[in-house]
């Protein structure tokens, strides 16, 4: 009994392992996650300039298309704060070819109507 | 305890299937005509008892020096004028001077004799040579900026002007006065409106994610 208990015990660690490393990579591990956080603390404070130097080093870090949908999508949003209109639709744009994300969408779709 | 451990799992699982985003306030220009490189083409406005190709100079002039880069002219079409333009016409003439927006002027103009209080004029009969009478106009200008995506009126903008002149003597001279004065009415109104466009702004929100 005893050893079936602390078999599944094992078991369960291992999921939980497994689950964090898979987890990590999707979001972009800890680094990415970490500073994500922290430039978009930047971002609130309305230091768009900071934020931004901070979300190019991410983008250079960054592996999966989702993580760089979404740093090409706060991008988007620091460039169209700072009016420079050009390079936020692109950065839009980049952002919907990695992925397409419905919040991204809506941001864009806000853009472009000029709202 | 197996119990606990699969909760811990689950509770874990779902921590990291949510994505973490917040949103942001932006100071934004209410109109995408905005965006680098898109242009506003300005069409012959619509505006009964004036020169229609001088106003339509002159308004192109106006919106340019407010927005220089935003603004360009549209071709001027003879007998354009005779009646309200048509979207397909707007359409046709602002693409072919290569813009996404279209600015459309449209308005009338009246004219009346003035009494003063003191009831010395007016002089209509003009009796008496140095009695003329004093004259005032009121200009009605409607500005449409209008999407040629979809043909839709995006904005729009209503002004009234009235200019008042000293005692004018002749009625030929009163015509020529009512009529520069509409065109200054509505050159003042299409100026205004543009500096309401270059000013206009939106606080919008934004997605970010953390």
């Amino acid at each position: 009994m005893y050893h079936w208990r602390m078999k599944t015990v094992r078991l369960s660690l291992l999921c939980a392992v497994m689950m964090f490393f898979s987890c990590t990579a999707a979001t972009g591990g800890a680094d990415v996650k970490t500073g994500m956080g922290y430039a978009g603390r930047l971002m609130r404070m309305g230091m768009y300039e900071d934020a931004g130097m901070h979300y190019e080093r991410l983008l250079a870090a960054a592996r999966t298309n989702i993580e760089k949908a979404r740093i090409l999508n706060n991008l988007a949003v620091i460039y169209e704060a700072e009016g420079q209109y050009e390079k936020a639709r692109e950065y839009y744009r980049r952002s919907l070819e990695q992925h397409e994300d419905a919040s991204v969408y809506e941001n864009y779709k806000r853009f472009m109507g000029g709202l | 305890m197996r119990n606990l451990f699969l909760g811990i799992v689950v509770l874990f699982a779902a921590s990291c299937a949510a994505v973490r985003t917040d949103e942001v306030r932006l100071e934004v220009r209410r109109h995408s005509f905005f965006l680098e490189g898109e242009k506003a083409a300005v069409i012959q406005p619509y505006f009964s008892g004036i020169d229609n190709a001088r106003a339509h100079e002159l308004l192109s002039r106006v919106g340019y020096s407010v927005l220089p880069g935003k603004i360009v002219k549209a071709p001027y079409e003879r007998g354009g004028t005779a009646g309200e333009m048509e979207r397909s016409t707007i359409y046709r003439l602002s693409r072919q001077s290569g813009a996404q927006y279209a600015l459309y002027v449209s308005g009338a103009y009246s004219a009346k004799n003035v009494t003063p209080e003191n009831d010395i004029y007016p002089d209509y009969a003009a009796a008496e040579k140095n009695k003329g009478y004093g004259r005032t106009v009121f200009i009605h200008s409607e500005i449409e900026l209008i999407r040629l995506r979809d043909l839709k009126t995006v904005d729009t903008g209503s002004y009234d002007h009235a200019f008042q002149t000293a005692p004018i003597f002749d009625a030929d001279d009163a015509d020529d006065w009512d009529r520069e004065m509409a065109l200054r009415g509505l050159t003042a109104a299409f100026k205004e409106y543009c500096e309401y466009l270059k000013g206009e702004t939106n606080i919008s929100t934004r997605k970010i994610f953390l």
